[in-house]
């Protein structure tokens, strides 16, 4: 399904509308063109190279628990670094 | 760790009997985590999950929720899931349209029009950018006043200001960066292969530029194939009560993994939509079979006739034949539902198994299956595997001199049209 993996800003590029994220653990370049004020420690949900939104802390961490969850039905390695907050499940 | 989200990997072998092989390692039973929880837990989490067609996900779970508990939503909440529906299904097509499809066309280095559009690309980014807000904007507005796609949703108070100015800025965009008209007019405009012509020789958009280049280049009919689909006939309940029997089967998770009906792999699309919809689409493929042009020709009808659509008010809805096109619903069983909904890149069906109260608070599921677009269309004898092998054909067949990078960007450009929604690995040999 289209799963759109929430992930953290760790450096961003402002004249280029790059940044480099942590996506479950691997750093990964993709385009912020399509979001606005993303600042690096935020995080965004991304798909196919772009981030989509913006989320809260809170909202990643109960996306990513989720979806480690998910992932652990179909036996996929998951090493994914869950961001600090309550994962309120 | 690769992927959470799973790939798609699709070797290309030309000179093989097989062109085409396509695996997959998305992962089909995620939905398997919402066993055990509240219903009114799983409707919540489900677009989290599922977000970049978290609408068509959610209005699929509410319909198959409402189908197994025997709810129903109240009018404003159904008429704010259909609004939302068609905006995420314009959202989406705007982003083939105009980040997509001219990306695509421009590797292929072959068209110089295409090159040049895909390197004023800061104009089209920041018009997405644009659609994007104003979908967050619709969605937040539609969910002020109470959630519309909680099952047996209550009546909901939408924020109208918001509601409109969003509206207006999809349509805006749709416009000025698409159309070069409003849509209705330019669906009144555009009705044979002729008009599509004219209307792109005359337009100063993107999404002309495309028609031109794809025209020009001679690859209106590259990846046509003989691919029977799922046509909106039975996109109803017809599908979902034959399709009912088979998500209950055992081997339920080797069906979603590449489903077919009676043997056969299907189209869902909104190519296979358009092309029984509208006059258009229906010319194009008598010429061009599912080829490219029908293909994009059909993004552009159906964002022309979602944004006639959006423009409507709720109350206006009168059209229930639409409607119907949207969603579909049944309970083939006590405490059984199937839900789908016309996403943006086909049918998305949802089975739940509902155990416990009619009320949502004390409903618990204790079986989830989602069946998606993209396993019908990337089934291993499906649309797309067939289309490559007529791809490859096509970039033999070229005059110039056909080099593998050729190839590659011709195999990129057709996957993109179908749109497989997760990244994909392509390898040729």
């Amino acid at each position: 399904m289209c799963l759109a993996i929430p992930a953290q800003i760790l450096a961003l590029d402002e004249g280029t509308d790059q940044a480099v994220v942590s996506l479950g653990g691997v750093k990964k370049p993709i385009s912020l063109a399509l979001v606005e004020d993303a600042a690096v420690g935020d995080y965004v949900l991304v798909h196919v190279g772009y981030a989509l939104n913006k989320v809260s802390p809170e909202e990643a961490a109960r996306t990513l628990a989720l979806i480690q969850a998910a992932g652990a039905l179909d036996a996929a390695a998951v090493d994914g670094d869950v961001p600090t907050g309550e994962a309120s499940r | 760790m690769s992927d959470l989200a799973g790939q798609l990997d699709i070797q290309l072998r030309p000179d093989a009997r097989t062109v085409a092989r396509i695996t997959s390692s998305r992962p089909l039973s995620a939905a398997g985590v919402f066993v055990g929880k509240p219903v009114a837990r799983v409707a919540g989490q489900l677009p989290l999950l599922f977000s970049v067609c978290g609408t068509a996900q959610a209005v699929a779970c509410a319909q198959a929720c409402e189908a197994a508990l025997g709810l129903a939503p109240a009018p404003s909440a159904q008429a704010a899931r259909i609004l939302l529906l068609r905006a995420e299904t314009a959202k989406e097509h705007l982003w083939r349209l105009l980040l997509d499809w001219p990306a695509a066309l421009a590797r292929l280095d072959v068209i110089p029009e295409a090159v040049q559009l895909a390197a004023q690309s800061a104009e089209r980014e920041a018009a997405m950018a644009a659609a994007m807000r104003a979908f967050l904007q619709l969605r937040a507005a539609l969910g002020t006043g109470g959630d519309p796609f909680l099952p047996g949703a209550d009546r909901i108070r939408p924020a109208a200001d918001a509601v409109e100015s969003a509206r207006a800025i999809l349509a805006e965009t749709a416009t000025e960066q698409v159309l070069g008209v409003p849509a209705a007019r330019w669906l009144a405009a555009v009705l044979t292969p002729t008009d599509l012509r004219h209307w792109a020789a005359q337009t100063a958009t993107p999404a002309a530029a495309l028609v031109r280049a794809l025209t020009a280049a001679g690859l209106a009919d590259v990846g046509r194939c003989a691919i029977d689909r799922l046509s909106p006939g039975v996109e109803g309940s017809g599908l979902l009560r034959q399709l009912a029997p088979i998500l209950a089967a055992a081997d339920a998770d080797d069906f979603v993994a590449a489903p077919h009906l009676q043997g056969v792999p299907r189209e869902t699309s909104p190519f296979a939509r358009e092309v029984v919809r509208g006059e258009l689409v229906s010319a194009l493929a008598a010429a061009h079979g599912n080829g490219l042009l029908p293909r994009l020709a059909a993004l552009l009808t159906e964002l022309a006739r979602q944004t006639v659509q959006l423009g409507l008010d709720a109350e206006d809805t009168d059209e229930e034949v639409a409607d119907a096109a949207m969603m579909a619903a049944a309970a083939p069983d006590a405490g059984v539902g199937l839900g789908a909904a016309a996403a943006a890149r086909g049918l998305l069906v949802h089975r739940v198994a509902i155990a416990g109260s009619n009320r949502t608070g004390g409903a618990q599921v204790r079986g989830y299956r989602i069946l998606a677009p993209t396993e019908w269309n990337f089934h291993p004898a499906g649309v797309v595997a067939d289309g490559l092998a007529d791809v490859a054909m096509a970039w033999a067949e070229r005059r110039v001199t056909p080099t593998p990078a050729q190839l590659e960007a011709l195999a990129r450009l057709y996957v993109t049209a179908v749109d497989p929604c997760v990244d994909y690995r392509l390898s040729i040999s």
